[in-house]
Order: C-alpha cells, then sequence, then structure tokens
C-alpha cells in the first residue's frame, strides 16, 4: 500500500496515473449508466417517491379502521408499559426520564423501521422493477419516506414528553436540526444496501426482526449507561445508541456529544461507502436474480 | 432521431437450482456452464438495430427470451455481455397492472401509475380523463380494481401505456385478455400511436396480432435470432416448427 502510494507520488506521469485517468475517462462516458447516475435520476422525481411512500404506509393500513395510527399507538403502549412498569427502577429518579424513555423508543422505531422495510426495498417493488423503466435508487428513497411519516407522527410523544417534564425549549435542540438530515442519509443508504443484500440472501429479512428485538435491550433506550460493565460497553460500541445520543442529549438540554457526532457521520460514511459501491456494481444482477 | 441497437447482447439468468446444461425440449430455454455454475442463458448475442417507423412482431416458444428482449430494449435489464443502445423515451406494456393497488380504485392508480410513468404533472387530468374514457370503465372508474374482470384491467393498463407520447413502444402479450371490441379499440388507439411513435416491439404468440400491429418479425429460439423478416413467412416457418 505505502509502495503504490509513494510511486503514485513520485511517479505522476507513470503507468498508475495513466491507468487511473483512463478509468475516470471511461467513467464520465459510461456515467448514465453508473449507480450514481441512478441516485441523481431518483432525487430528481421527488414527487414519484414521497408520494409512492405515503401510499406505502396508507395502503398497508388500507384495511384497520384506525388505519395509519397504529403505529402511533404502538409506540404509545410501549413507552406506557416501560414507564408505568419498570420506569421507576430503571429511571433511577430522573425527572425528565420520561422524555429520555420516549425519545430513545421513537429514534428507535425509526432505525428499526429503516432495517426491517430496508431489506424489502427492493423484493417488495419486484413486480415493478420488473415492468416499468425506473431509477432503482427511488426503491430506497420511498422505503424511507414510508417509515419516516410512520415515524414522525411519533414526534408528537416527544413534545408531550419534553412538555410533562418541564423541558422548556432552549439553543441546543437546534442540534437536532443537525442530526436529522444525518438520519435520512443513514437511513436511505441503509434501506439501499440492505435492500440490494436481502435480494440475493433471504435469511435477512427473517434476521432483522430478532435483531431489532437484541438491538431494543442493548441500546441505552430505557436504561442509563452510566460507570463499567457490560451495558458501558454495549453503549460505546453499539452506533445505534449513539444516532439517539446526538438527538437526545440537545433535547433534555445535556451536553451535545461530539464523540457520538463522529460516530455517527463516520457509521453514515462507512454505510454510504458499502451501499453505492454494491449498488453501482450488482444493481442488474439483482434484477437478474429477482 | 429515434433507434435501438442490440450489439452482441447475452443475458444469463443465474441458476437456483442444480440443472443439467444443454437444451431443454418444450421450452426455449438453454442452460449453459459459466465458470463453476450453471446459467439460464435467455439471450446469446443479440445483433438487431431498430430505426424509426420499424414495427417489430417478436415470436418464439416460452423461455426463448422474448420478455428478456423487451427488457433489454427498455433499459429494465442490461446484458452481461455486449450492449444495447437506446435513443429515445421508452414506455412499456408488460403487464396490465402496473403497480397497481387492487384495492384501490382506476382513478387512483391511474395517478400512481402516471407518477411511475414520469408523465407531467399538467397532463395527469388529461391522462385520466383520456384513459377513462377509452378503457369504458365509467362508473367504475371509483369501484376498487379488484371488483374489475381481467379483460377491464387490461384495457385500463393498456390506455395507460399509450396515453402519452413516446419514442419506442415495447408491449408484452397483453392482448389476450381482452374481447374483441377492446382489440379493436387498442388496435386504432395503437395505429394512431405508431404514427408518432417511432419504434414498436410485441412479444406475441398470436400471428393475428403480430400481422396486425407490426411490419416485420423476429424469431428468438433458445435466446438467439432464429429468422428475421417478412411476417408471413417467420409466421408459416414458426407454425411449422411448433407442430413438429
Amino acid at each position: 500500500m505505502t509502495y503504490l502510494v509513494l510511486r503514485m507520488l513520485l511517479l505522476p506521469f507513470s503507468r498508475v496515473w495513466l491507468f487511473i485517468l483512463m478509468k475516470l475517462v471511461a467513467m464520465i462516458q459510461t456515467y448514465h449508466r453508473s449507480g450514481i447516475a441512478d441516485v441523481v435520476a431518483s432525487l430528481k422525481l421527488p414527487r414519484l417517491w414521497l408520494r409512492l411512500g405515503v401510499r406505502d404506509l396508507v395502503n398497508d393500513h388500507a384495511r384497520a379502521s384506525l388505519g395509519i395510527l397504529w403505529p402511533l399507538i404502538g409506540a404509545l403502549a410501549w413507552i406506557v408499559i416501560i414507564y408505568f412498569f419498570i420506569g421507576n427502577s430503571l429511571g433511577e429518579g430522573n425527572p425528565s426520564y420520561l422524555a429520555y424513555l420516549t425519545i430513545g423508543i421513537v429514534v428507535y422505531n425509526f432505525a428499526s423501521g429503516v432495517l426491517v422495510n430496508g431489506v424489502n426495498s427492493f423484493m417488495r417493488y419486484r413486480n415493478l422493477i420488473l415492468n416499468v423503466p425506473n431509477p432503482l435508487f427511488i426503491y430506497p428513497l420511498r422505503t424511507l419516506t414510508k417509515v419516516t411519516v410512520s415515524t414522525g407522527l411519533q414526534i408528537l410523544f416527544v413534545i408531550a414528553a419534553l412538555y410533562i417534564c418541564k423541558s422548556p425549549p432552549q439553543l441546543s435542540w437546534i442540534w437536532v436540526l443537525l442530526a436529522l438530515p444525518l438520519y435520512f442519509l443513514t437511513g436511505t443508504l441503509l434501506a439501499l444496501g440492505m435492500g440490494l443484500a436481502g435480494v440475493f440472501f433471504g435469511d435477512l429479512r427473517f434476521m432483522m426482526q430478532p435483531i431489532m428485538r437484541m438491538l431494543m435491550f442493548t441500546t441505552p433506550i430505557f436504561w442509563y449507561s452510566k460507570g463499567e460493565g457490560i451495558r458501558m460497553l454495549a453503549t460505546v460500541y453499539n452506533p445505534l445508541s449513539h444516532y439517539i445520543a446526538i438527538v437526545r442529549e440537545p433535547l433534555l438540554g445535556n451536553s451535545f456529544p461530539y464523540l457520538s457526532l463522529w460516530v455517527v457521520i463516520g457509521c453514515t460514511i462507512v454505510i454510504g461507502v458499502i451501499s453505492l459501491t454494491l449498488f453501482h456494481v450488482a444493481r442488474y444482477s439483482m434484477i437478474r436474480h429477482f | 432521431m429515434p433507434n435501438l441497437i442490440f450489439d452482441k447482447a447475452s443475458v444469463f439468468y443465474p441458476s437456483h437450482a442444480p440443472i443439467a446444461a444443454g437444451e431443454q425440449r418444450g421450452i426455449g430455454a438453454r442452460i449453459i456452464k459459466r465458470g463453476h455454475r450453471h446459467s439460464i442463458a435467455s439471450l446469446d448475442k443479440i445483433n438487431l438495430t431498430l430505426k424509426s417507423g420499424d414495427r417489430v412482431g417478436i415470436i418464439g416458444q416460452n423461455g426463448s427470451g422474448k420478455s428478456t428482449l423487451l427488457r433489454l430494449g427498455s433499459g429494465i435489464l442490461r446484458p452481461n455481455e455486449g450492449d444495447v443502445i437506446i435513443n429515445g423515451r421508452v414506455a412499456t406494456l408488460f403487464t396490465t397492472t402496473i403497480g397497481m393497488n387492487m384495492d384501490a380504485s382506476a382513478i387512483k392508480n391511474i395517478r400512481d401509475a402516471a407518477d411511475l410513468m414520469s408523465i407531467p404533472r399538467k397532463l395527469i387530468n388529461d391522462t385520466l380523463a383520456d384513459v377513462i374514457d377509452f378503457s369504458e370503465i365509467g362508473a367504475f372508474a371509483n369501484q376498487p380494481m379488484r371488483t374489475y374482470s381481467s379483460g377491464m384491467r387490461a384495457r385500463v393498463g393498456f390506455g395507460l401505456a399509450t396515453s402519452f407520447d413516446t419514442d419506442i413502444l415495447l408491449i408484452d402479450e397483453v392482448f389476450g385478455t381482452g374481447d374483441m371490441q377492446f382489440y379493436k379499440k387498442a388496435r386504432k388507439r395503437l395505429e394512431d400511436k405508431i404514427g408518432q411513435a417511432s419504434i414498436l416491439m410485441l412479444a406475441s404468440h398470436s400471428d393475428r396480432i403480430i400481422s396486425t400491429f407490426c411490419e416485420k418479425a423476429l424469431w428468438l429460439h433458445q435466446g438467439k435470432i432464429r429468422d428475421f423478416g417478412s411476417i408471413d413467412s417467420i409466421c408459416k416457418d414458426y407454425r411449422k416448427f411448433m407442430s413438429t
């Protein structure tokens, strides 16, 4: 590796540079067929994926009289049960425990929605993909729209919990505006990568539910991470806990966790590179594999 | 000028279960060995150039590669080997239920499908009126589509696919479900559209449909072009081949 870097630096007109230059020219020539071109084309169709994402959510609950209120009811049930049954022991008498718990559950629901639905980002729309020529990246965006609307409604609970805990609006809340785009970015890229992997590995969609259940308990959602031991390890090495922290800490008026922000940015870059590379390389193989 | 070029285009589907290499009698598919794996050679080095004004009917056994050829032509699939160059706006009619939700009405489905087909927003209301008028579903337009017959769904799907101007129109076996009246209407509508659309590719098992809508025939056999040219002679040879 070092040799390659040195060689690239020391021999600017060497074959390595020529090779890179040729690759770049080839990439420009075939840009319209690249994964990035697909991503750009999809982003230019916001009305399509926003409308279809909302439609998916409505259709999923079309036969229920309470319709899309069901995800809200589910989240509320979680919050109420945990708060009243085990909140006393886990909340450690903290007056802002209700807000702490509610924010944790809402972010967890978003992550869970992205992972569980993301695995089916492409499989679910197989018939459509095979029959209508559209950019493929609209399908992860469609999945993300569905999950965002479903979870977004739960923000009402966060507002209510902050009000009950007498946590007044403060300047630190601005950090949330930075966190939300990172959530959407990670969510889309994760839905993309998981969707592709889900086509090739049929077991993946069955793995997601147990993994999310495990994450529910190994992430500081309803318990505090203090001191040392396994809880602390689970907090430090679990990316989800950092994703939660960059929203929860500023909302509760605590100091902003810069370390968590860097972990989140790092995770987003890693997920992005893996997912986009997979997408560029394997998207047509995926269609042949359907 | 719109055109569609298949340059030694080959498509191999992965085999999902162990399968012996060789020709499969009764179906048009061919199993080949690529590296360590067996693959289904759906299309094998297809060379074909279609220019403005070409109306080509594709015939062949089940599994001979008709649908795959159309998917390549639409850009949905890319070939494993070779290349496909598409110049022009493509519309497809591969199914009469383009991502349709059978619990929703035709109106809702037409709006969603119009989005999927990138029909400009300002034209969606016109498209809606046009499709409902063509499909003659009238008062049923507000009913859930699960209550429609397959023929009614075909009318809606066909009306939608042919509701806007396109350069390249690709159709795969959707006439079978319609009645005679629909067939006549579809023919008239397609003839009007062909005046605007430059290239038509239509896959069908029916000689009548091919000869009604197309000027040339392409016979696919085991992923290869067996013949390309006059409809009458190719259909005759194909019938003879099938009877043996």
